[in-house]
């Protein structure tokens, strides 16, 4: 259904004379398809992202319009309509005076499926288990530590295991829908302005740690439902010679449900000692009935921001900007806990009810981040033959809230700890400048040379400053037409002020002594040295073939660090063929390689911090991905093509672990499987043009996934210390057979 | 905006931009007629009817027709079946390609165009995009999607993208260009935003804070502890809990111990700090608290 078109064409397009009669609508086009999906097992990780439940279902489906002078456009399209995974996108303009954009997308993210559960949801952010099931559970503990028995997980384990038997199902997930809609006017003049509005709903729910203490973590759903919106407004002048953009952006995050309270299954009476926190076990079954968790406040981001650049004779132009925010966060505090037997202790010694959030030094958190951010940048050539980049950025993260002094805390909802703590106003100033020559030896040759400073200065952290310089070259040449190679090689050293190991203590309102490794440092701040390099090439003789290859290595080195991070080491490799030997046949098959080793070092410790080397531990974690991929797009006659491809991607990981004998640990050992992963996939389709508005395909895909990681095997919902959730995010072995009609009016 | 489809609409519609830019005044009909231009290249006017290039808006910005981007086209006109006066933008350096389109595209995402890395390095606007043969439902393309188009080069990232846990990239849910701009920008990366942290809040707002207890290496990069391309350990951790912790946090008592084979779950000295999500299990808010009781970022 094509109509329209006029030839108006004395119109200026300016002054659109159209009108909603005269506008020509097209669909096209229209796929309708129904899918049969097999899975051999109910994961969650083979519609991670997307919806590929069985049924009918429209994977595209575009109208677009334009009237007779072709000034008018509109534009819908919409993929996979009405499923998890669907996106809506909308445009519609009149040409060189406003345009609107409009982009609805769901987003599905699924952790995993059938995990099991013995809370039930009362209400948003209220997980509950039965009374009587907390009643029985903590009178079979009672008694069983009144008569000194071991309370362990051979114990624990049988007394949980009918109840998880029959417990609750849940599938842990979430759902993201994001909305943006634009209003540009004057898209294609000097002036431009926008209005852009950003909204995101995300509603679902995520694992999380509820623990009640080191012996009773319990993984428990968080109830997601996030709703956040931005609005922008900008305008922007722009010549050739010359621009200027300014804008104005608010965001605003709001979380519904911003407190979770959920049962300690072990205790239905509120009951604290100074080891509560290890129960249940055989020093303790006492602690919470409830615990309570402050989901992430709501907060808001104002930025506001100019950016401006002018040019000057052929080549020189000089970029800059400006942009000034601040983050705020001001949601009303939680008491220190629900647990009703615990006393607070004030700085003065006297007690206070720890659950009356009047109690708290503050009611509220009114916390608050002021970022101020500018750079500039100069870039210029001198004739053909050198240019010159000199770059200049400096961010500013300054923390005003103000520091609060907490008497103490109550651990794990369990027992007071009387360790007067205060917050930390973190601040960090980052200052990057560079500058970069190049010379050009003609068109298509160049090499650069460049070097940068990247400097820190931080408070409240063990290195108040750094300087990290380096150097880089590179090589960008296209040769013969046919054949371009890149190449980069860098060198980079950072230098640290001194490492203070008081800086733990900050948060400590009275100092508590050093009790993390003096000889650690941590590896965001600590001095090391950086080599890079990767080199690409592309070939491409003709229109029929093409090579693409490419090799790269990364290394840190943290030259100063006794503990901790010690290096990182990334090889890559890969390489690509396109070949089309005819306008019929297109293939192409890839490779990719990487390796990754990564040293720590670390020291265990009891209560005291231990100065033995025989106590050490080292870990050499190995990691490694292989990736093939084939495909072919074949015109198998004037109406028939068809398509196949096929991936195999397999990850690879070992954790070498070395303790040397005589020290605890006396003796390490390796995780084999430090994240096996291997999936396959493959699938075809077969196309056919059944008339010039029809065509008709019938697909099919497999994928195999398998996972073996270490720190997931062995999972069951009950484990020493542990009651998990522990759903289906593993292995599949998933088909998808499809049939497609795709109609053109 | 979408792929090319020729039809006989296409070809009228191509007809009529060639007519529209025809009766442009101001430059000698000689050079721009594009009638001329159509006689051999009607495909290619067909294509460009269906794109911005092809709407009234192009004549109002230029009145050169064609050779508002095909410069030198004369010999071209007296030698056309000669390959060496093909006047084809996407074999210009490329400087003098993205300079042909600055010409109109030097606002908007373009503001920053030069001196970006791109741009430094010679990647022209011709490698990403082509006026008339693209694939792209969008933004006209040499790839279907905008994060194939990366992907061209960028082999190594895309590699990342199809590890265990990643950002719906692949699945076509985001693109590279949610986080980058390609065609330049002030930041580290071309980046949209100033800072690693300000580009990950635009999605991750409820991590934003600041919190009552800040978790200070957070506050400052994300990728101190995670890969955003791609990782196959959960939550695209850099390296896998608890052992990511361990690299900074080796204190006394559970923090420095050695967390191996023998303390995985059904071992003899099973520990529930190293299965499942490890230390987040208690240390659950790691991205910053707002509890009272929570210096340690738990609940």
């Amino acid at each position: 259904l094509t109509v329209g078109f006029g030839a108006s064409l004395a119109e200026d397009p300016a002054e659109p004379a159209s009108t909603a009669a005269d506008f020509g609508w097209s669909i096209d086009p229209v796929v309708l398809s129904t899918i049969e999906t097999r899975n051999t097992t109910n994961s969650a990780k083979f519609e991670e992202y997307v919806d590929r439940d069985s049924g009918f279902q429209i994977p595209l489906l575009r109208v677009t319009g334009r009237s007779s002078d072709q000034a008018r456009q509109f534009e819908f399209t919409a993929h996979n309509v009405r499923r998890d995974d669907a996106r809506y996108r909308l445009d519609y303009d009149l040409a060189g005076r406003w345009d609107f954009e409009l982009d609805y997308n769901k987003i599905p993210h699924r952790f995993v499926n059938d995990g099991r559960l013995l809370w039930n949801e009362l209400e948003p952010g209220r997980l509950a288990i039965a009374d009587p099931l907390q009643t029985a559970l903590q009178d079979e503990l009672t008694l069983r530590f009144s008569s000194k028995q071991p309370i362990n997980y051979s114990f624990l384990q049988p007394l949980l295991q009918p109840y998880l038997a029959t417990s609750e199902s849940i599938d842990v997930g979430l759902q993201r829908d994001r909305l943006h809609a634009r209003l540009g006017l004057g898209s294609l003049g000097k002036f431009r302005m926008a209005l852009d509005y950003r909204s995101e709903n995300r509603d679902g729910t995520r694992a999380l740690g509820g623990s009640f203490g080191f012996n009773n973590v319990t993984e428990i759903p968080e109830p997601i439902h996030y709703q956040t919106r931005d609005i922008e407004l900008s305008g922007e002048w722009a010549t050739h010679r010359a621009g200027v953009v300014a804008g104005y952006r608010v965001s605003k995050f709001e979380n519904r449900v911003d407190t979770l309270v959920w049962d300690n299954p072990f205790r239905i009476t509120d009951s604290t000692s100074a080891t509560a926190y290890l129960g249940p076990s055989s020093s303790s079954v006492l602690g919470s009935s409830r615990g309570v968790f402050d989901l992430a406040p709501d907060n808001q981001a104002q930025t506001a921001f100019v950016q401006g650049r002018v040019r000057w004779g052929k080549h020189w132009q000089v970029n800059g900007y400006v942009q000034d925010s601040t983050m705020k966060q001001d949601d009303t505090l939680l008491p220190y806990t629900l647990n009703s037997a615990i006393d607070g202790i004030a700085l003065d010694t006297s007690t206070f009810d720890a659950t009356d959030p009047a109690n708290l030094p503050i009611d509220s958190a009114d916390a608050e981040v002021s970022m101020l951010n500018y750079g500039v940048n100069l870039s210029g050539a001198f004739g053909s033959h050198v240019d010159l980049a000199v770059r200049h950025s400096f961010n500013d993260y300054e923390t005003l809230s103000r520091r609060t002094v907490f008497p103490g805390y109550v651990r794990f909802h369990s027992t007071w700890e009387e360790i007067p703590r205060i917050t930390v106003p973190y601040a960090w100033e980052q200052t990057r400048s560079s500058a970069e020559v190049g010379f050009k030896v003609n068109q298509r040759v160049r090499f650069g040379v460049g070097v940068e400073r990247n400097s820190f200065d931080r408070a409240f952290r063990e290195i108040e400053t750094s300087d990290e310089d380096t150097i880089h070259l590179t090589v960008d040449a296209t040769l013969h037409k046919s054949f371009t190679f890149r190449g980069h090689v860098s060198d980079g050293e950072r230098e640290i002020s001194e490492y203070s190991t008081e800086a733990q203590e900050f948060s400590f309102f009275e100092p508590e002594g050093i009790n993390n490794q003096p000889g650690l440092r941590k590896f965001d701040e600590a001095a090391r040295e950086v080599h890079r390099w990767d080199y690409s090439l592309v070939w491409s003789p003709g229109e029929a073939f093409s090579l693409t290859a490419g090799i790269g290595r990364a290394r840190e080195d943290y030259v100063e660090s006794s503990f901790g991070l010690l290096g990182d080491l990334l090889t890559q490799y890969n390489a690509e063929i396109n070949y089309m030997p005819s306008e019929r046949l297109n293939t192409h098959v890839y490779f990719h390689r990487s390796d990754r080793e990564v040293g720590q070092r670390g020291r265990q410790s009891a209560g005291t911090l231990s100065t033995d080397p025989l106590n050490d531990w080292f870990i050499n974690f190995d990691e490694r991905q292989n990736v093939w991929g084939v495909g072919l797009d074949a015109r198998l006659s004037d109406r028939w093509t068809t398509t196949w491809y096929g991936q195999w991607t397999e990850s690879e990981g070992y954790a070498d672990f070395f303790s040397p004998p005589g020290g605890t640990p006396n003796k390490a050992l390796d995780l084999p499987n430090y994240e096996d992963i291997r999936l396959r996939s493959i699938g075809t389709r077969l196309q056919c043009a059944i008339s010039e508005a029809v065509t008709g395909q019938i697909g099919y895909a497999r994928e195999h996934y398998t996972i073996d990681s270490f720190i997931l095997s062995g999972l069951q919902h009950y484990l020493p210390g542990s009651l998990l959730i522990n759903g289906n995010g593993g292995n599949y072995d998933a088909s998808i057979v499809s049939v497609e009609l795709a109609i053109r009016f | 905006m979408r792929a090319p489809r020729t039809s006989p609409t296409c070809r009228a519609t191509g007809l009529f931009v060639a007519l529209l830019l025809a009766i442009s005044p101001t430059v000698p009909v000689a050079q721009t007629d594009p009638a001329a231009c159509v006689d051999c290249h009607q495909d290619q006017a067909d294509q460009l009817a269906q794109t911005s290039h092809g709407r009234p808006g192009f004549a109002k910005l230029s009145s050169d027709s064609c050779i508002t981007c095909h410069r030198d086209v004369e010999q071209h006109v007296e030698d056309p079946n000669n390959e060496q006066f093909y006047p084809r933008v996407d074999k210009l350096p490329a400087a003098e390609t993205a300079s042909m389109c600055q010409q109109c595209h030097s606002g908007g995402q373009q503001f920053f165009w030069a001196s970006g890395r791109h741009e430094t390095r010679g990647v022209s606007c011709t490698s990403c995009h082509s006026v008339h043969g693209f694939k792209s439902e969008r933004a006209q393309l040499h790839a279907a999607t905008a994060s194939e188009q990366c992907f061209e080069c960028h082999k190594d990232t895309r590699a990342e993208t199809w590890k265990v846990s990643h950002h719906p990239i692949r699945e076509g849910k985001m693109g590279c260009n949610d986080c980058h701009n390609p065609h330049g920008s002030m930041s580290p990366k071309m980046l949209h935003q100033t800072t690693v942290n300000e580009q990950c809040y635009q999605c991750h707002t409820e991590k934003r804070g600041p919190f009552l207890w800040d978790h200070a290496p957070v506050r400052e990069n994300c990728m101190n502890c995670h890969n955003p391309h791609g990782s196959n350990h959960l939550k695209l951790q850099k390296t896998s809990v608890p052992f990511l912790c361990q690299q900074c946090h080796l204190n006394t008592r559970h923090p420095g111990t050695l967390y191996d084979r023998n303390t995985l779950a059904g071992q003899a000295r099973a520990s529930n700090r190293i299965f499942n999500r490890a230390c987040l299990d208690c240390h659950a808010n790691i991205h910053g608290s707002n509890h009272p009781s929570s210096p340690y970022m738990g609940h």
